[in-house]
């Protein structure tokens, strides 16, 4: 053999420290010299030489620490078989991790030289996992039938899916063609639709706000209407821990634009509204929507808002109230509608504002709307 | 954090086998009651080293060498903790322990039951077990179920260091008999920042090592090595890190049976990894229960990777018989792609 | 009968005659039988250097832990040669030397100690079909033993059964209990105590309070006596008259062979955690090859030339065997199953299917990753 490699010497050992070595390269040993002491966690053990031969090179100095399988000494002019009998010097086989190719070493070295952290917790965790009831016969028909019994509602006990449950499915599927299975942003935006319906408790406020000049972009201008509001009434500018009762009020405006595509609905971030001009403000959302237009918004624009803005009013004329849905941990979603003639036929922009009452309070929600409604016309407050 | 100014945090480095170490010097100094005996386990520390140091801290009436006896070592404890003391007797390796059964299920097991709560057992028998460190013959074995089939016994398997610290405390601390099996695989092959607060953890509970929505991998003991590895590689490769999710079982008897269901209720899938043999083994408890009570939520079938029904081959041959990293990610891939 | 306190002794620590020492005053007959001697000689010599052999083997990775029986050589080497063939000899782990002299050979006693269950599978060239395999468990041979001796005494065979055990084995249940049928059964049976004075790290003391371990025959009313065991000359004679009766259906006998164990437990031990060095060197002094070799020296039996030819010839047979151990290869993952049951059981077909994707996936896995030594120099 070329190298010698560290055995185990105990039983389940896992590194020796040398104490001292006999031998050095050039030295011509014989089967069974001793070579070097090392120190194991359970005793001093003295190596001898496996085979006769010229040492070429020795390996680790005295007080350094040697790993099961990592190599002691080589041989002059040998080749590298390990003709290991009893295997006591190989690395445990069918390993996953690409990393302990033929040596383990190196991952070994990581986890004596730095203690792993340990993660546990005790018993059940919670999820909000919703689980399905199906026994195996009926999940065994609804493959066979090609019914996907995530997607049937169970009318048995407990919601558990009957096999009458799922040929029922199954008709449906043959005179209605099947149903489509959510994916992509549609999948995300049920997933959070569901999270805020199960944690928020949701009110809305309706305004009408008579305008006394009409902005040319009102989406920038709300927007710049908000983070006037924010400052003013900053408890609707919060992220709410709703587990923990804790809440964050923010000093700053990300504001969410919600944009409806193809696919689903977007709601990527302009950053720091507060400190930006409109024109900067103007060109910063028609990079973001080109962005999610042609699919480039990276992950990271879509995550941090701290309050939306949804003008649906934009998407259609008629479109005049909303109840929008508040996103946790944000607490305040503000949505427009349509401008419309009022009474004296000068502009009225309606607005509707979802808060979560949980954290923000009726006051705090109604004077958020009046810094809106003053921002936009103009009128200074202290 | 940690605000007990009684035991304030202080974190040590320490090997699965110092952790040990760690809590019996801790139940040692807390509790004169507390004593020791078995092999080896005075001047020597215990063929492992689990009980080093302590003969020469407490002294030898409190940390006994025995004669070479195994039955005696489990009677004697028996009838020093019906008188009072809490005794911890370590069997130097599980192939040696079948001379305790008499006493322990004959007695320890049942001494409350049969005295209506007159007199009782609160002791704890402590054995390294399971393969892989290419011992000699009889040094191998996982025989955890036998000890699992008595009434009134507990049997504990810990599988990290901060866990044998927490879990030996509490076998300790319990008032009736514990088997605490030692995965002597483990002893050294990691070392973790444990809390030498004497802190003990609960014994009829699992331990939730990963979070995960599509599988219940099930383990406990040195098999929890492998799993860890597939499962933290699996879930990197997926991208999803909530994939497979890890309970250590920990708890061998009593089984925690609530987070096993809570679990698989939100899986629908589970893979059950042990090193015994595969037949009437603790994975068949588990199954069992899933069948009998959660085969409506189940996707696949329940499937189990265990030792064979085979004597274990001698350590040249071992690793046939011991479970590697890829069997489970094979169990698990292939439980992840069959539905009924 | 009680004990002897003072153990049947024929040579000093030097290799002299005693007279009037254990009681015996002149030297028994056999030890005219040059041959007889000398053969006692090389097998106490080959059986140290298998041991040290062996030990360099498990620190080399070849083979796992050892428990080396320097210093235990003329126990074992007596009982080797006080057995005839087709004695029944139940050995426990420590016996390497009456396991070579019953003609096993050394490549598989190394199988045993390298994992392989091929060790215990020949029947050796100059034992009986009916040897035992080594016994680990503590103690649990000698029921064993017990159990054979009655049933030859059942079929009515003249042989004996002859059983070894350690002195902490002399502590536990298993060991009284078969004191207690044989003396009850009066069985062919001798039991040796190789009383080494540790049983890992626990002291002869602690292991029980009487003076000698021999006594505890008393109980069971079989006679017994502690003889010294570095002295081969009075382990033979000891051994043979106890298998002799044994034969003759005389009933059973107890042996407390006294020695020391000059080496760590196993190769998994450090015997300096718990005694003295001082308590092994003079322990040293009274090692039994040494004693032996004096003494075949005085009497004429064997020179320096012979002695370096032995050295040598102990080497070349190491070698051989060593090479013959490591052309042996592994068996076949699935040979596990194969002696399972006599009858194949129905229900293990899907474990062996499972056991040989296993070795496909874990075997493949392995050759794909062994990129060979990719740790730079
Ligand atoms: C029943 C049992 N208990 C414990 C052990 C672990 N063990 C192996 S050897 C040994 C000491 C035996 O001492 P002794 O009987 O004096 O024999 P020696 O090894 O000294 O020859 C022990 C405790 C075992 N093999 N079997
Ligand atoms: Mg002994």
């Amino acid at each position: 053999m070329r190298y010698f490699k560290l055995p185990d010497l105990g039983e389940g050992l896992i590194e020796a420290e040398i104490v001292e070595w006999h031998v050095k390269a050039g030295d011509q040993v014989s089967t069974d010299q001793v070579m070097l002491a090392v120190e194991t966690a359970k005793a001093i053990v003295e190596i001898p030489s496996p085979q006769m031969g010229i040492i070429e090179h020795t390996f680790g100095d005295i007080g350094d620490t040697v790993h099961i399988g990592e190599p002691l000494v080589e041989y002059q002019g040998e080749n590298d078989s390990v003709s290991v009998v009893g295997n006591l010097s190989a690395e445990p086989l069918g390993q996953v991790s690409a990393n302990n190719n033929g040596s383990n070493t190196e991952a070994n070295n990581k986890s004596q030289a730095e203690a792993k952290t340990d993660r546990f917790s005790i018993g059940i965790k919670s999820s909000t996992m919703i689980a399905i009831q199906a026994s195996p016969s009926v999940r065994g028909l609804a493959g066979r039938l090609g019914v996907d019994v995530e997607q049937i509602t169970g009318t048995g006990d407990g919601g558990r899916i009957t096999s009458d449950d799922v040929e029922k499915a199954a008709r449906m599927n043959q005179n209605l063609g099947d149903s489509e299975k959510l994916t992509g942003v549609r999948k995300a935006m049920a997933q959070v639709m569901i999270k805020s319906h199960q944690q928020i408790v949701p009110v809305t406020l309706f305004a009408d706000v008579p305008l006394t000049k009409v902005a040319s972009e009102m989406t920038i201008a709300v927007a710049k209407a908000i983070a006037f509001a924010c400052i003013k009434e900053p408890a609707l500018n919060v992220w709410f821990d709703g587990e923990n009762m804790s809440r964050r009020i923010l000093d700053f405006v990300d504001l969410g634009i919600a944009v409806d595509t193809e696919q689903g609905l977007f709601v990527p971030v302009l950053r720091q509204v507060q400190d930006r001009d409109e024109d900067d403000l103007k060109a910063g959302l028609e990079a973001l929507k080109h962005a999610v237009i042609t699919r480039n918004i990276p992950p990271a624009e879509l995550t941090g808002a701290t309050i939306i803005l949804s003008n649906y009013g934009s998407l259609n004329p008629y479109c005049r109230y909303g109840t929008p849905i508040v996103v946790p941990p944000m607490v305040a979603i503000v949505g427009i509608g349509a401008l419309y003639a009022g009474e004296d036929s000068g502009k009225v922009l309606p607005i509707s504002l979802t808060f979560d009452h949980r954290c923000v309070t009726g006051g705090e929600a109604s004077r958020f709307i009046g810094y809106i409604a003053d921002y936009l016309n103009n009128i200074k407050t202290e | 954090m940690n605000n007990n100014l009684e035991n304030p945090d202080c974190f040590k480095q320490v090997s699965l086998v110092e952790a040990i170490n760690m809590a019996l010097d801790y139940a040692m100094s807390q509790d004169e009651s507390v004593v020791m005996l078995g092999e080896d386990i005075g001047k020597n520390g215990g063929v492992f080293r689990a009980t080093d140091g302590l003969q020469e801290k407490f002294g030898q009436a409190r940390v006994m060498d025995t004669p070479l006896a195994e039955t005696s070592i489990a009677g004697a404890a028996v009838g020093m903790s019906v008188a009072g003391l809490k005794p911890i007797a370590e069997i130097q390796f599980m192939g040696f322990i079948y001379a305790t059964l008499e006493h322990l299920i004959c007695h320890a097991a049942r001494m409350r039951n049969r005295t209506r709560g007159r007199l009782s057992c609160p002791m704890v028998i402590r054995a390294p077990f399971g393969g892989g460190i290419h011992a000699p013959e009889h040094h191998s074995e996982s025989t955890e179920a036998l000890f699992a089939h008595i009434p009134g016994l507990r049997v504990v398997i810990p599988s990290s260091p901060a866990r044998a610290y927490g879990l030996l405390l509490a076998a300790i601390e319990n008032p009736d008999p514990v088997i605490f099996l030692e995965p002597k695989r483990l002893y050294r092959s990691e070392v973790h920042d444990v809390n030498d607060n004497g802190q003990a953890l609960p014994l009829d509970s699992c331990f939730t090592l990963r979070e995960g929505e599509e599988l219940t991998l099930i383990s406990w003991g040195a098999c929890i090595k492998e799993c860890l590895a597939v499962v933290d590689q699996m879930n990197a490769e997926s991208g999803n890190d909530k994939r497979i999710e890890l309970i250590d079982l920990a708890s061998i008897k009593p089984i925690d049976f609530a987070t096993i269901a809570h679990s698989i209720k939100k899986t629908g899938r589970c893979v059950i990894v042990h090193e015994a043999a595969k037949t009437c083994g603790v994975g068949a408890e588990i199954a069992a229960y899933i069948a009998e009570h959660l085969m409506a939520y189940c996707k696949s079938p329940v499937k189990r990777i265990t030792g064979f029904d085979t004597v274990m081959p001698y350590f040249r041959n071992e690793q046939h018989y011991l479970i590697s990293e890829l069997d489970i990610k094979a169990a698990i891939d292939e439980s992840l792609s069959s539905d009924f | 009968m009680m004990p002897h306190n003072n153990p049947l002794q024929y040579l000093s620590a030097e290799g002299e005659p005693l007279t009037e020492r254990g009681g015996r005053h002149e030297l028994p007959d056999f030890v005219n039988d040059q041959s007889l001697l000398l053969q006692a000689y090389r097998w106490m010599n080959l059986t140290r250097a298998f041991d040290q052999k062996a030990v360099a083997l498990q620190r080399t990775g070849i083979i796992g832990t050892y428990p080396s029986s320097l210093g235990q050589e003329a126990i074992s080497v007596a009982c080797g040669m006080a057995l005839a063939q087709d004695d029944v000899f139940v050995p426990y782990y420590r016996d390497h030397g009456s396991l070579l002299v019953r003609g096993n050979l050394m490549e598989h006693l190394l199988l045993y100690w390298g994992g392989d269950e091929r060790g215990s599978a020949y029947v050796a060239k100059a034992g009986s079909a009916l040897d035992m395999p080594i016994c680990v468990p503590i103690a649990t041979q000698a029921s064993h033993a017990v159990g054979i001796a009655s049933a030859l005494k059942i079929q009515q065979k003249r042989q004996a059964v002859l059983c070894t055990l350690g002195d902490g084995a002399s502590s536990k249940g298993d060991f009284l209990e078969a004191l207690n049928l044989a003396g009850s059964w009066h069985l062919p049976v001798v039991f040796v105590i190789n009383n080494n004075q540790w049983a890992i790290s626990v002291p002869r003391h602690i292991q029980s309070g009487a003076p000698t371990l021999a006594q505890k025959a008393s109980a069971a009313a079989i006679p017994s006596m502690q003889v010294d065991g570095n002295d081969f000359i009075a382990m033979y004679e000891a051994l043979t008259e106890g298998l002799h009766r044994a034969r003759q259906r005389k009933g059973p006998m107890l042996i407390e062979a006294i020695s020391y164990r000059l080496s760590d437990h196993t190769t998994a031990d450090d015997a300096s955690r718990y005694r003295g060095q001082e308590e092994v060197d003079k322990a040293w002094k009274n090692e039994p090859i040494k004693r032996l070799q004096n003494f075949i020296f005085q009497r004429g039996y064997w020179d320096k030339k012979a002695e370096g030819c032995l050295q040598d010839d102990c080497q070349t047979q190491l070698e051989k065997s060593v090479q013959a151990y490591k052309s042996i290869e592994a068996e076949q993952p699935e040979a596990m199953f194969d002696y399972m049951y006599q009858t194949w059981p129905a229900a293990l077909d899907d474990q062996v299917v499972t056991c040989g994707e296993k070795y496909k996936r874990n075997y493949l896995a392995a050759q794909q990753h062994s990129s060979g030594f990719n740790k730079g120099a």
